[in-house]
């Protein structure tokens, strides 16, 4: 019988090639379909108007945003969804209905906002008011007031855009 | 002086009768080298890896779907002052309707439109039913009523900017 030549023990390697295709893969993904999380934009789903005007959100200094959550986001709209639970402006929480601390917020965020060298004079400051759907006028409409006592004249309401 | 047909023309040397080595002859073939087995270069992928599970692990804690949302304009009236008027008003109020008010109903000139696309098409025929030349200067003022929800109030300010008309607020009465 043939003697089986010994060679030197066989390495174990383990083969990252694909490893590194997959990983390199899904971080293009990522960077593709994904956008970096706002703080200020708290958990809120945006109405969708049949057709919506809606254009792609702004991100800058230029605006306050003001999130309009509910108290029971999971829940079901006949379940007595849409009692509103605060707002949220960068995630500090502000009670319901407090118009005179929201227009406080918004004098001193204006004051704050310095227009950029070189920006047109259209460019002004201008509350974003980003409601959950199902919450009611009636927890939007100090927000409107607030702004307007602050002498805000520009507005944006946050709505889903229209599939293209 | 050197003799080239001795060089060149002797050819390879064997052994000869006292068994010497032609090797050390000056001109024996040389040998044959040992084939050397390449290199084998292994770069530190473990570093790599390293990095690349950190960004990735960046990515799917930073990272949320794009947001398929937009922004509507508008403009906020001037409480503290007189707003310009350069034409009469059109309002447009929502009422809640249905259980829980989850539904609601639209007023437009006294006719009741149960849904946004019938709002649309009232306020797109005004010029031809009223003989107004343009829209973009007649203000329209959004009444949402007591209960109603966010999104219908949305749906009317959307129409009402879809169909031409640029002056679209909320009517700070019922702020």
């Amino acid at each position: 019988m043939k003697k089986k030549k010994r060679g030197s023990p066989g390495e174990v390697g383990f083969n990252y090639t694909p490893l590194i295709d997959v990983t390199f893969n899904i971080i293009i993904f990522f960077i593709l379909t994904t956008e970096i999380a706002e703080a200020n934009l708290a958990q809120v789903t945006p109405p969708y108007p049949a057709d919506s005007v809606a254009h792609g959100r702004v991100a800058g200094e230029n605006h306050c945003t003001v999130n309009i959550v509910v108290k029971n986001p999971d829940s079901k709209d006949t379940e007595g969804a849409g009692e509103a639970k605060e707002y949220q402006i960068d995630g500090e929480p502000i009670p319901l209905g407090d118009v005179e601390r929201l227009s406080q917020e918004f004098k001193s965020r204006q004051a704050n906002w310095q227009r950029p060298a070189g920006a047109s004079k259209d460019a002004e400051f201008y509350i974003e008011v980003r409601g959950d759907e199902r919450v009611r006028y009636d927890a939007v409409a100090p927000v409107l007031l607030a702004a307007a006592k602050a002498q805000i004249k520009k507005m944006t309401l946050t709505a889903k855009k229209k599939d293209d | 002086m050197f003799d080239m047909d001795k060089s060149w023309n002797d050819g390879p040397r064997s052994p000869d009768a006292t068994g010497q080595s032609p090797a050390a002859e000056p001109y024996a073939r040389p040998r044959k080298k040992k084939e050397v087995e390449p290199t084998r270069v292994h770069p530190p992928l473990l570093a790599l890896i390293d990095v690349l599970f950190t960004l990735m692990l960046f990515f799917v804690i930073a990272a949320r779907t794009k947001l398929a949302e937009g922004e509507i304009p508008g403009s906020l009236p001037n409480i503290t002052g007189t707003d310009e008027v350069s034409a009469e008003p059109i309002a447009i109020t929502v009422r809640p309707l249905g259980d829980g008010q989850n539904n609601c109903q639209y007023e437009l000139d006294g006719q009741a439109l149960s849904d946004a696309g019938k709002l649309y098409e009232r306020l797109s025929s005004r010029p031809k039913l009223y003989g107004i030349g343009t829209l973009e200067n007649i203000p329209v003022l959004i009444r949402p009523l007591r209960g109603v929800r966010w999104r219908w109030a949305v749906e009317a300010y959307n129409q009402a900017l879809r169909a031409g008309y640029h002056k679209v607020r909320f009517d700070p009465g019922y702020y």
